[in-house]
């Protein structure tokens, strides 16, 4: 029997609306994180979700961001996001209440003593062309050498619907 | 969740102080292969490189799509000798990138594709992109070989393999 390498550490299935989701405790014993989500929330006013380690607050450590995205019609378009690594781009597409949209969030090295890249794909299908289509790629870096035992993940307006799922992932490489 | 039938470390390798690592002896008894790189450099300006089975004729091609904060890009390129997996840009002395690359069907006996991830924010520079490459070879893939073209891998830089069975 292979040793198990992908291990769910994990989970939240939302039954009710929520503005926060909390990871916390998160041991050390793996690699890598592997954090999966499938959402939406109840603003449209909103085009993103802030991550944070930690519970660090907004700002102290966080680099920067590279979003390279496609909206279906208006091509690739690419910008630094918000300055702050929390912030999610389009991590949650939140024009739609009942479109849900879908992101991969991957840490390597989250227990290492050096600064953190992280790797997010995000992509959403509304089936209407312009807010509620997007596919992006986002590069980021937690400028901090502190191992990760916390993620939260907070809407940037209104709340996570009922029904978003969040699941988070230990993957050991050896 | 009990997957550690199909998503297998296969080896790692911590690498400092040189160019070059390789895995050999890869099995073929997998699906698909996924490297996860975690790299940066001592010194010097290059990229980080694949090469598969030691093959260096000029039947590697690629196709990226990058962002660097500033403009989007697309472009390809063909008769190459290795994927180049961050885009074209160098390592940083300073920060690690990380690239994840999914090796299709590598021990099948069709051309070889693969498609990767790279995130290399630089804290104000930097880029994200995605590549698809094609190595136009119908060997089952056996070695891999990860390099730099400049300096020298620095400390805490790491490279895993994993192979990934079908049910």
């Amino acid at each position: 029997m292979p040793t198990p390498t992908y291990v769910a550490i994990a989970k939240t299935v939302l039954t009710t609306t929520n503005t926060t989701i909390t990871f916390s405790s998160i041991p050390s014993t793996y690699t890598d994180l592997l954090l999966v989500f499938s959402s939406a929330v109840t603003s449209t006013g909103s085009t993103g979700a802030y991550l944070m380690f930690n519970n660090e607050g907004t700002g102290s450590t966080l680099g920067s961001s590279r979003v390279l995205e496609g909206r279906g019609s208006s091509g690739v378009t690419n910008s630094a996001g918000s300055g702050s690594v929390n912030y999610i781009d389009r991590c949650n597409v939140l024009n739609s209440t009942t479109v849900f949209s879908n992101c991969e969030i991957y840490i390597p090295n989250y227990a290492g003593s050096t600064n953190k890249p992280i790797n997010i794909t995000t992509a959403v299908e509304g089936n209407s062309a312009g807010t509620d289509v997007y596919i992006d790629a986002q590069a980021s870096l937690w400028r901090n050498t502190a191992a990760i035992n916390r993620i939260d993940l907070q809407t940037s307006a209104g709340s996570f619907q009922a029904n978003s799922s969040f699941y988070l992932y230990g993957i050991k490489n050896s | 969740m009990p997957a550690g039938a199909t998503y297998e470390p296969i080896a790692t390798a911590s690498v400092s102080g040189t160019t070059t690592t390789t895995f050999s002896s890869i099995s073929s008894s997998f699906t698909d292969l996924i490297v996860v790189c975690q790299a940066k450099y001592d010194s010097g300006v290059g990229t980080l490189q694949m090469r598969l089975n030691g093959d260096t004729s000029t039947i590697y091609s690629r196709t990226l799509l990058i962002g660097d904060g500033s403009t989007a890009t697309s472009s390809r390129s063909g008769t190459l000798q290795s994927f180049n997996l961050t885009g074209g840009a160098a390592l940083s002395t300073t920060e690690f990138q990380f690239v994840k690359v999914h090796l299709m069907s590598y021990a099948g006996s069709t051309n070889k594709t693969a498609l990767a991830e790279h995130s290399g924010d630089l804290n104000g520079s930097g880029r994200v992109g995605r590549y698809v490459f094609l190595w136009a070879s119908t060997a089952a893939i056996n070695s891999i070989t990860l390099f730099t073209n400049g300096g020298n891998f620095s400390t805490g830089t790491t490279f895993t393999l994993y192979g990934i069975k079908a049910a």
